[in-house]
């Protein structure tokens, strides 16, 4: 006689499921109203932050040799980001119009309304920041896709927002020279006002910013953007100086065939000791928050209300299946969750800054994604972070 | 605005077209579906590979960032399934890309909507239409639909919305991307906004895409 074959039900351990099923661990997490992290669907994962004390700024920092200006150490579940701001001076380019005395007249017949034109662009006062974004993973290499999706989409949401002037990242050059009595000192503009140095030259402090993640759990953009604004609040730039004596200049010598070099060349050294704050546009620095929007399986939420208790499931829209989860975390999650909401939204929380929406969002979800980025925004920015 | 489409104008690959939008200009090539490498290859669906080539220099993040974009349009719609362990290789060379590069908005709903008439070229399977449309809004809190570049610069927040369209509808939302400084309300009115802009702007592919059909065979009567 032939044995009937026999299929056995095979049981897998929770983690073993999630990793070969991550949509029907998912969904079999959410129809006892849990997500596979044990938050409820509408929790927020908390973050700590503090200043990393790699700044040499930082009181807690023994090492003044750093040429770190601002850094912050955010930690959220197992994720640990860790920002750091560095500087540099570059000149900056000034226009025909400075240092021509015609340009204004040349201007007026052949550029009328270029005046009007230059003053209506949005982000003509905006700075940006240049991040680099290293997700650790054990492994050297070129960097990946979400590294430099991450950086871009920080950079493009940060000059947008208009969090930094250009006018706070002007250096007030210094001149470090003899005086009368052959001490050598630093004079600096705003403590001598009638000191001038070259009006017609000017330089900006330019911002780096890099970011080291371990231990990446769910999509890092609201964690980046957190730990930059943290870092970026205590960023110090620090006060710089042309040294008279290893400052270069060429003196053009004009000869018969208009042949000459012009070369001027400074040596800018930034001070040890004195430095500033650097100046944020506080009104529009606001928190990011992501969302998933997933509907609910009903077959398996059927299969459970047979064999297992009944739990209470804080679904309060009966018609509506979908459900709205806040901060994406794990793998399951980050599968299924096919419809995704990323908010970014001012201090007050009356204007967006960016909003991406991916997939089919209804508006309900919305709206209610919305209103939660707010709330936590406003948390967040009471929390002092 | 003015929309200039037309398809199959590349002879070596399987799909392109090319569409002028305003300022905005962009050649789209599809090949697929061809042999993936190892390394790309999906078990149950295709894979797909997206090249954006800016107007000028070479590509960097910021074109990286408008593949990735582009990725989460297409991969809902493409019938991945038909082809398995295959890859779908969609080349966009930016022409003309009509706006300062610290913006995507135009490009980007230009790349879309070019990218659809390439993979109809291709006759890659579809599971929906899709249109996409670029939006921005003025210093007196006025909706532009598809800015001119001075427009766009004196802007204060730029949008590009995308919708799924089925018979000649737009249903359901693809994608949609916000930078600036707006307000929850306009955000809605955009996307209400987009859903009629982008069912016109679909009239006229249809018109583009009968054309072709009518070059592309012998027809008898």
């Amino acid at each position: 006689m032939s044995e009937q074959p026999e299929l056995k039900l095979v049981d897998f351990p929770p983690a073993v499921l999630a990793r070969i099923s991550p949509e029907l661990s998912l969904q079999r997490h959410l129809a006892i109203g849990l997500r596979p992290n044990l938050r409820t669907f509408e929790e927020f994962k908390t973050v700590q932050i503090n200043d990393g004390g790699l700044s040499r700024y930082s009181s807690t920092n023994s090492n003044n040799e750093s040429d770190v200006l601002g850094s912050s150490i955010l930690r959220s579940g197992n994720t640990t980001v860790i920002c750091t701001i560095r500087g540099g001076i570059i000149e900056e380019d000034i226009l025909g119009e400075n240092n021509n005395e015609d340009a204004d007249a040349v201007n007026a017949i052949f550029a009328k309304d270029k005046e009007s034109i230059i003053n209506q662009e949005n982000l003509i006062d905006s700075a940006p920041i240049y991040p680099i974004v290293e997700i650790e993973r054990g492994r050297n290499g070129p960097p990946t896709d979400e590294e430099m999706n991450l950086s871009q989409k920080l950079y493009e949401t940060f000059l947008h927002s208009k969090i930094l002037s250009k006018s706070s990242l002007k250096v007030k050059v210094g001149l470090k020279s003899k005086n009368d009595k052959n001490e050598i000192e630093i004079l600096y503009n705003d403590e001598n006002s009638e000191f001038q140095l070259g009006p017609k030259r000017s330089w900006n402090y330019i911002l780096y910013c890099k970011f080291k993640i371990f231990s990446r759990s769910g999509p890092l953009f609201d964690l980046i953007w957190i730990s930059l604004i943290s870092a970026l609040k205590q960023t110090k730039l620090p006060y710089a100086y042309i040294d008279e004596n290893a400052a270069d200049i060429k003196i053009p010598i004009k000869m018969t065939g208009n042949f000459g070099t012009i070369r001027e060349q400074y040596a800018i050294t930034c001070d040890d000791e004195k430095f500033n704050n650097l100046i944020l546009n506080n009104e529009e620095i606001g928190y990011s928050s992501n969302f998933g929007v997933i509907s609910l399986d009903k077959n398996v939420s059927n299969n459970n209300e047979e064999d297992e208790k009944k739990m209470e499931i804080d679904i309060n829209d009966e018609n509506n299946d979908s459900i709205l989860l806040v901060d994406l975390e794990g793998e399951e999650e980050e599968i299924s969750c096919k419809n995704l909401i990323n908010v970014v939204v001012d201090s007050k929380g009356e204007n967006l800054k960016s909003l991406t929406l991916t997939g089919n969002i209804d508006k309900s979800s919305l709206q209610k994604a919305i209103d939660l980025s707010k709330k936590r925004s406003k948390f967040l920015i009471n929390q002092e972070i | 605005m003015s929309i200039q489409a037309d398809t199959s104008i590349l002879n070596r690959v399987d799909g392109s077209a090319t569409l002028k939008s305003g300022e905005t200009e962009i050649i789209v090539s599809v090949s697929g579906p061809i042999e993936a490498k190892p390394r790309q290859e999906l078990p149950t669906t295709s894979a797909l590979d997206i090249i954006i080539r800016p107007d000028i220099g070479i590509s960097t993040t910021r074109e990286k960032l408008l593949e990735d974009k582009l990725r989460q349009v297409l991969t809902p719609v493409i019938i991945g399934i038909l082809y398995p362990r295959q890859l779908i290789q969609i080349t966009i060379q930016v022409l003309q890309s009509g706006e300062d590069k610290e913006y995507t908005s135009k490009e980007l709903s230009t790349i879309i909507n070019a990218t659809y008439l390439a993979l109809i070229d291709s006759n890659i399977g579809l599971k929906v239409s899709f249109a996409a449309e670029s939006f921005a809004i003025s210093t007196d809190d006025e909706i532009i639909t598809a800015p001119s570049r001075s427009q766009l610069k004196s802007s204060k927040s730029s949008h590009i919305v995308s919708y799924e369209i089925s018979n000649g509808k737009a249903t359901k939302l693809l994608f949609s991307d916000s930078i600036g400084t707006f307000s929850e309300n306009q955000i809605y009115q955009i996307l209400d906004l987009a859903a009629t802009k982008v069912e016109e702007t679909h009239q006229i592919f249809r018109k583009t895409i009968q054309d072709k059909i009518e070059k592309d065979f012998i027809w008898q009567l």
